[in-house]
């Protein structure tokens, strides 16, 4: 029993060292193709460049790194008062049965594969700003409307189970004060559930700034700095995945050396993200 | 524990018909590398070619055009595939055919006929009005592929001449997005590959010819560009033979269904 015990404990640890062991892999690739590109254009010269010409070797990602920043940010704008209202409604407002419904339709959002949302980009939202608000239609905007229905099932269903994690006692003192349903859900259940929500929100947000396909056909992909939110752009998921079938020798670098680059702002926004949830969570009085 | 035995029972057969699998047959496989446009064209000609010789194995796959030279180059694929010129003396090169690119804009656009001048203004933004060259209001919006794109290198070689495309034109990375976007926008104008055309697209004559297999064949239609097969000086025979059943008569079918016009 005693053996039995021990192999499955040694496998499992086993199992996550392999895990860890790819992850730092991974990074240490990514590194080895993206350092000739560093040291071939300087550093600098490539996170503060703004001009992307592979045919005359010029590499600057600026543009790319504002694009991805802007279409994430404007999709989180529009999504996290969207879900959050969403998962509020589903928990402590809608009757079983409506959840019953509602529940797994917004969760099919999430099984909805980005080439689908791209087309109905495509064919809907992109003619809805070009006939409404000019430009032609292949816009920050049209790319961060889409990408906030993608990431509305993730920050909802993690939401919903951190609303669902409130413990029972606080809303029934609550409601023993006398309050009313609004007032318990505004001073009580968010801010306990708080931290959860943060966590649905970087989910959500390390879904948004990864997306590529659907970005890649409705942004417009051009590499110049944005002067508003209907002028085309390029991030930095869709530049890799535009050319990275044709590249060869520098540009295949300089490729990789943008993947680094996304790679850092991820991890970046994540650590602010982290911190932030820590400063202001409410910490459970006992 | 009965239950233990059975699984390890089948997990036992499962491994030795595996290990079994592969002995007693002689394959010989192929490699072959290069062009995504010229892809779907060796997928369909692989198939048909597995149907009629059996017991060759042949792997094909994308990666553009220069990773298709690349790979001929240093023998590491058997077979080739460029969409653009070849121009390598360390090559053989066989040609096996032709593929037109049309120049098109919505369905509603009443423009028919560009001259080679016009579309190069267009593209390179010295035309940005509908209205500098027809009697219709609108800015144009100019969708064109990604850099690398054999469609974009065929268009730029064959129309631009070194101009610049505007760099405020919309990318697309795939023919279908450039449909799209085209079918979408009545100020809209992009090129595609003439297997790609079809009725919700309007076609524009290049110089006063319109593009068809006729036009392509004799010559008079600018916009194309070859797809070839390249091997190393030394061939092997699978490879050959592959190669000229590929040129033979018998895939003409395949060629007239994916819209690529044969060299006789």
């Amino acid at each position: 029993m005693n053996i039995k015990e021990y192999l499955i404990e040694k496998s499992l640890s086993i199992i996550v060292l392999f895990l860890v062991i790819l992850v730092f892999l991974l990074i240490v690739f990514m590194l080895i193709e993206a350092i000739p590109a560093f040291y071939d254009v300087g550093f600098l010269n490539f996170v503060l460049g703004s001009n992307w010409i592979p045919d005359n070797g010029e590499f600057g990602i600026l543009p790319m790194i504002l694009g991805s920043l802007y279409i994430t940010s404007i999709a989180l704008l529009i999504s996290i008062p969207l879900s959050i209202s969403c998962a509020i409604f589903l928990e402590e407002i809608a009757p079983n049965t409506l959840k019953n419904i509602f529940k797994p339709v917004i969760q099919m959002l999430a099984g909805i594969p980005s080439v689908i949302y791209g087309f109905f980009g495509l064919t809907l939202i992109v003619p809805i700003i070009r006939n409404n608000l000019g430009g032609n239609g292949f816009s920050i905007l049209a790319a961060a409307i889409v990408l906030s229905f993608m990431i509305l099932p993730t920050i909802t269903s993690l939401t919903q189970d951190a609303i669902k994690s409130v413990p029972n006692y606080y809303k029934e003192a609550s409601f023993g004060l006398g309050s009313t349903q609004w007032q318990c859900i505004k001073r009580v259940i968010l801010p306990i559930a708080m931290p959860g929500i943060g966590t649905a929100v970087i989910l959500g947000m390390g879904r948004a700034i990864g997306e590529t396909l659907a970005v890649l056909m409705l942004a417009g992909n051009i590499s110049n700095i944005p002067t508003s939110v209907i002028d085309p752009i390029r991030t930095l998921t869709s530049n890799i995945a535009l050319e990275m079938g044709y590249a060869t020798g520098i540009h295949y670098n300089a490729l990789f050396a943008t993947a680094v680059i996304l790679f850092v702002v991820i991890v970046f926004l994540m650590i602010v993200s982290v911190y932030i949830q820590n400063r202001y969570a409410v910490k459970e009085v006992i | 524990m009965e239950k233990k035995n059975a699984i390890f029972f089948i997990v036992f057969i499962v491994l030795c018909l595996y290990l079994l699998m592969p002995f007693g047959e002689s394959y010989s496989k192929l490699n072959i590398v290069g062009s995504t446009s010229v892809q779907p064209l060796c997928e369909e000609l692989v198939e048909e070619y597995k149907k009629k010789h059996g017991g060759v194995d042949i792997n094909v796959q994308g990666g553009g055009s220069s990773l298709g030279i690349k790979c001929a180059e240093n023998s590491l694929a058997d077979i080739g595939m460029s969409s653009k010129e070849v121009n390598q003396t360390n090559l053989k090169e066989y040609e096996i055919g032709v593929e037109g690119i049309a120049v098109v804009v919505n369905p509603d656009n009443p423009i028919s006929d560009l001259s080679s001048n016009q579309i190069k203004s267009i593209f390179s933004g010295n035309i940005s009005s509908w209205s500098e060259i027809s009697n219709r209001s609108g800015m144009i919006n100019v969708v064109v592929r990604e850099e690398g794109s054999g469609t974009l290198d065929a268009f730029k070689d064959s129309i631009m001449n070194g101009t610049e495309i505007r760099d405020d034109a919309i990318i697309q990375n795939s023919a279908g997005a450039v449909k799209q976007a085209v079918i979408n926008d009545k100020n809209a104008i992009g090129f595609v590959s003439l297997v790609n055309l079809d009725n919700n697209l309007k076609d524009i004559k290049v110089d006063g010819i319109e593009i068809s297999e006729k036009s392509i064949r004799n010559g008079s239609y600018e916009l194309k560009r070859p797809f070839t097969f390249m091997t190393d000086k030394t061939p092997s025979k699978d490879a050959m033979d592959f190669i000229n059943w590929s040129l033979s008569n018998e895939s003409s079918e395949i060629f007239e269904k994916e819209k690529i016009i044969k060299i006789d």
